[in-house]
């Protein structure tokens, strides 16, 4: 094939020199270069990430539903500051535990005080949250506390929390009865708008009282005053009263989500912001907020004899139309001296309630340090002056009852023990019975009048006036007849004197006539004597219309 | 080149498959590499055939099953390999549709034509245009794989849109049979020996 | 007489031809058939070490690092090979997804590491332990390399989805690009000279 190419085997005559041959002193080629470049950017790329490499926390939850180890990210106000590591159950399964790899920028995260919650589509009561999250996936939330202790791990919430840390805006304490309808993000309303939220409940070491925990954002938390109420504003509030139906709620979504309101009560009040963390009541309702407050209760025992349906525990005491307390007892007790059961009812009275009388009370007996001692003293003089409770009826149609305080001028007196404890307010019988015996009084006093002795007068007194008209008829009425005709006769007369042709009349015409005249004359002096004056002084010339024209000649053409 | 070069089997040598040595034909194995020797590769026609009509019956389902499912806000959509040449076309990427039709239609069809054809000229004992086949078939070794794309595209498709609702690929059906007659084309071009082309010209010569 | 290392015999058509040494870019082809007998070794085997020791890292970024991040409205995904194959490996597509493993990480990685072997003891002059199993695997699952498939389908895939979303190639993808550069110089280049380099057992001479 190509065996032209090969050398000869033959060796030429003169034999070549051999060449220099040197190994070179750097043995290693060039291209160990590339290598080297290789691995120095593979170096570069792990240093990179080693560098940009932040702490690795450890958060548990209790389920690991939505989180993808590798995929779910950890954001804080919607920036990507880490990624979910692994994801693994806890060693006794009552969790998962996740590990996050946060980035270098974040590693101020991984203090004591952060927080991390799983950001995953909610639909609640209060609205629907992280709807984001159903086309990207959960990802878990962070927020950063002001701690600089490090930690490397944490118990995530199990829902957002409400208010992320350093949002402007002040915290309040709320104590309640009950936690109502309201959760964790229920909205706080101030004039019906939106300015804050339930952050967190719990309840009392006692477990006698709710402490709610509310955020108003910052710039309305400055309406949140000393003097402010809160109350609970779920649900609708239903009024009738004499105005008419008044249906009120504070947003639709109080309705069914609940939420809290507050304003302050009308009049002067005290405007200080509230502090942070202030601690303030949480009323039922709109009115029991804004109703004045209540102060301390004190306690009073009536004693009625006659029966109390339609008397509830509740009832109202009204004093002159206030309503002052409530009714908080309704007992039966038995005499056996008397064989009666009489019914003993007791009351709370608010003395605050009392106004400016409440007041002055307080002034009174300030010096008694015992409260039943004070109420004792207090009562006992206006006792005397008639003071009674009473059982009213309230609502003609229910029957239902109220106790009322009031002054019975005509009680009857009643001896009061002040050293009864609780101090006794003595009663009369309900207004229903004292209607039923003034009924009878009346009945009474209806039988007592003599209506036959005044059927007999009234009879003769009849006689004796038909006596009188009888007279009247036969003497006085033909006298005053005549008495008529004569003025009739003058009335006629008269007439005749003021008719049209009467000379009385026509000489009046007369006179009216030469009046006439005269004024005119009257008239023509003086409209002369406006025309020359000077006639008063002069006379009147003799020939005015003689001598004008002359005049008036020389006075037209002057020489 | 003048003269032709001599058959390795007039010379009583084989040549290794694995490490290319030239061998005595006697000798079971290479002495260097230590493969088994073959004068030809055993069996290579009926090989060749059984691995070609497996990947033609694999090459319907492939083309008429959707090779991916994408779905974009709800809406999901399953795609053949034509189809998403078609798409590729309208969007006004010729190009890219042009790579993917020639890798996906235009590669296994020549690779079943021009395997086919070797097959059938083989057989056949056939003396026409011997180079021009053999270098038909060096092309078909070389551009085989190249239908493997579909496979890659479509898993990285899957693998990158997941996006919950907003959208998410996968792989369908029609994507196993597509890859599984890149395979079986690939088997059947390797097992065919090229040598055989040649074999009738010498006893003719 | 077994083996006659003066002798090459053509893979295509069976023609016997007797070696002959190339200068630099002269390829050696069969008369018959036209196809390539054996090319001149550009690079020796320092250079084909180095090359396999750069291959070896840079196929460590690309299998590492993403190769497509695509992002829209704020969320983000990156996949990288091994996330590809896995993402076809699912349900039903695991068999495509088995030999998509194969052909794209896992082939390239034995050809790097078993080449990465050879040429290691080769550069000392000696054969590697299990020289013999190595030359033939590497050998074998030559043609099963498809590393630039790989790179073609990113660059496909990026072009097919930066229709609708936001696509950046991620530093997979150049490394991808290197990979693909490296595999073919050193793993297509007929490495079978090194049986005759490195021919520990008696080879005869065919008589000339």
């Amino acid at each position: 094939m190509s065996e032209q190419n090969r050398p000869t085997d033959a060796p030429p005559s003169p034999v070549p020199p051999v060449p220099v041959v040197r190994r070179p002193r750097w043995n290693v080629g060039l291209i160990w270069l590339v290598p080297v470049v290789a691995a120095l950017i593979g170096i570069g790329m792990v240093a990179h990430n080693w560098a940009s490499e932040g702490p690795s926390v450890e958060i548990s939850f209790i389920t690991a539903e939505g989180l993808e180890a590798g995929k779910t990210q950890v954001k804080y106000k919607d920036v990507v500051i880490g990624l979910v590591d692994s994801i693994r159950l806890a060693k006794d399964r009552t969790h998962i535990i996740a590990r996050v790899k946060l980035d270098k920028a974040a590693s101020s995260f991984a203090t004591t005080d952060s927080r991390f919650w799983v950001v995953r589509p909610r639909f609640g009561t209060t609205g629907v949250t992280g709807i984001g999250t159903l086309l990207s996936g959960a990802y878990i939330g962070a927020d950063v506390g002001v701690s600089s202790d490090v930690s490397k791990s944490f118990i995530g919430l199990e829902r957002p929390p409400a208010v992320i840390h350093g949002s402007p805006g002040r915290r309040f304490v709320l104590r309640a009865a009950d936690i109502g309808s309201l959760d964790i993000g229920s909205p706080v309303y101030y004039r019906r708008i939106q300015v804050g939220r339930v952050v967190s409940y719990e309840l009392d070491k006692d477990g006698k009282q709710m402490k709610v925990d509310v955020f108003v954002d910052a710039p309305y938390d400055r309406y949140v005053t000393v003097s402010s109420r809160f109350w609970n504003a779920s649900g609708v509030d239903l009024n009738l009263d004499a105005s008419g139906l008044k249906l009120s709620t504070q947003s639709l979504a109080t309705v069914i989500a609940g939420g809290v309101a507050f304003q302050s009560p009308p009049g002067p009040r005290d405007a200080t912001p509230a502090a942070e963390d202030a601690e303030f009541v949480l009323f039922d309702d709109l009115q029991t907020a804004m109703a004045p407050p209540d102060g301390e209760p004190e306690y009073l025992q009536m004693r009625f004899e006659q029966s109390l349906r339609g008397l509830g525990v509740g009832a109202q005491v009204d004093f002159r139309g206030i309503v002052v307390g409530r009714v908080v007892s309704i007992d039966l007790d038995y005499e056996a001296d008397k064989q009666s059961f009489p019914l003993i009812v007791g009351v709370v009275i608010y003395p605050q309630r009392f106004g400016r009388a409440g007041e002055k009370i307080a002034q009174l007996g300030k010096d008694e340090s015992d409260k039943n001692t004070r109420m004792a003293a207090f009562v006992k003089p206006l006792i005397a002056h008639g003071l009674r409770a009473q059982a009213r009826v309230g609502n003609l149609l229910t029957g239902q009852l109220y106790i009322a305080l009031d002054f019975m001028p005509n009680a009857p007196k009643t001896e009061f023990d002040a050293s009864a404890r609780p101090v006794q307010m003595p009663t009369v019988p309900g207004s229903f019975d004292q209607l039923q015996e003034q009924m009878t009084g009346i009945v009474e006093k209806l039988g007592k009048i003599p209506f036959e002795s005044i059927g007999k007068h009234l009879d003769s007194t009849i006689v004796q006036l038909d006596k009188t008209l009888r007279q009247v008829n036969d003497s006085t009425l033909p006298q005053f007849n005549a008495t008529l005709a004569g003025a009739q006769g003058t009335l006629g007369s008269a007439q005749q004197a003021v008719s049209a042709n009467s000379p009385m009349q026509q000489s009046l015409a007369q006179t009216l006539a030469e009046m006439q005249r005269a004024a005119r004359s009257l008239r023509a002096l003086t409209d002369y004597l406006g025309v020359h004056p000077e006639s008063l002084l002069r006379g009147k010339p003799v020939d005015p219309a003689l001598r004008d024209a002359p005049e008036k000649n020389s006075k037209g053409n002057p020489p | 080149m003048t003269a032709l070069a001599p058959r390795a089997h007039e010379l009583g040598i084989v040549g290794c498959h694995t490490c290319g040595s030239a061998c005595s034909a006697d000798l079971p194995r290479c002495p260097r590499c230590g493969s088994p020797l073959h004068r030809r590769k055993p069996d290579s026609l009926a090989r060749t055939w059984a691995f070609l009509i497996a990947a033609l019956i694999l090459y319907i389902p492939s083309n008429v099953l959707p090779v991916m499912y994408t779905s974009m806000l709800g809406r999901g959509e399953a795609s053949t390999i034509l189809h998403g040449v078609v798409e590729f076309w309208k969007s006004g990427s010729w190009d890219i549709a042009l790579l993917i039709f020639i890798a996906s239609v235009a590669v296994p069809s020549t690779k079943f034509l021009v395997l086919g054809t070797l097959l059938v000229t083989v057989q056949r004992r056939s003396t026409w245009a011997r180079q021009q086949r053999a270098r038909l078939y060096r092309f078909v070794e070389l551009i085989g794989y190249w239908s493997m794309l579909d496979v890659v595209v479509v898993a990285l498709v899957s693998a990158l849109v997941q996006f919950h609702l907003l959208g998410t690929a996968e792989p369908r059906l029609g994507i196993v049979f597509f890859g599984l007659v890149v395979v079986l084309t690939m088997c059947a071009a390797m097992s065919f020996d090229p040598r055989l082309i040649w074999d009738d010209a010498d006893g003719s010569e | 007489m077994t083996l006659y290392p003066a002798l090459v015999v053509c893979e295509h058509c069976d023609s016997v031809y007797r070696k002959h040494d190339l200068d630099h870019d002269e390829v050696a082809r069969c008369g018959r058939c036209r196809a390539v007998l054996y090319r001149a070794s550009r690079l020796d085997i320092d250079h084909l070490l180095a090359l396999t020791l750069t291959a070896a890292i840079v196929f460590v970024i690309a299998n590492v690092s993403p190769v497509i991040r695509i992002t829209v409205g704020g969320m983000h995904n990156e996949a990288n090979l091994l996330q590809a194959i896995s993402a076809l490996s699912q349900g039903s597509a695991l068999i495509v997804g088995l030999v998509a493993a194969a052909t794209l990480f896992l082939v390239p990685l034995l050809q790097i590491v078993l080449l990465g072997w050879v040429l290691l003891f080769a550069r000392a002059g000696r054969r590697a332990p299990g020289f013999g199993f190595a030359m033939r695997v590497l050998h074998h699952i030559r043609p099963w390399s498809m590393t630039e498939v790989f790179l073609l389908g990113v660059l496909v895939a990026i072009v097919k989805l930066s229709g609708m979303l936001n696509v950046i190639a991620g530093p997979g993808t150049y490394a991808t690009v290197v990979l693909t550069v490296l595999v073919t110089v050193i793993a297509k280049r007929d490495v079978r000279i090194l049986w005759g380099r490195l021919s520990g057992d008696t080879d005869v001479e065919w008589g000339t």
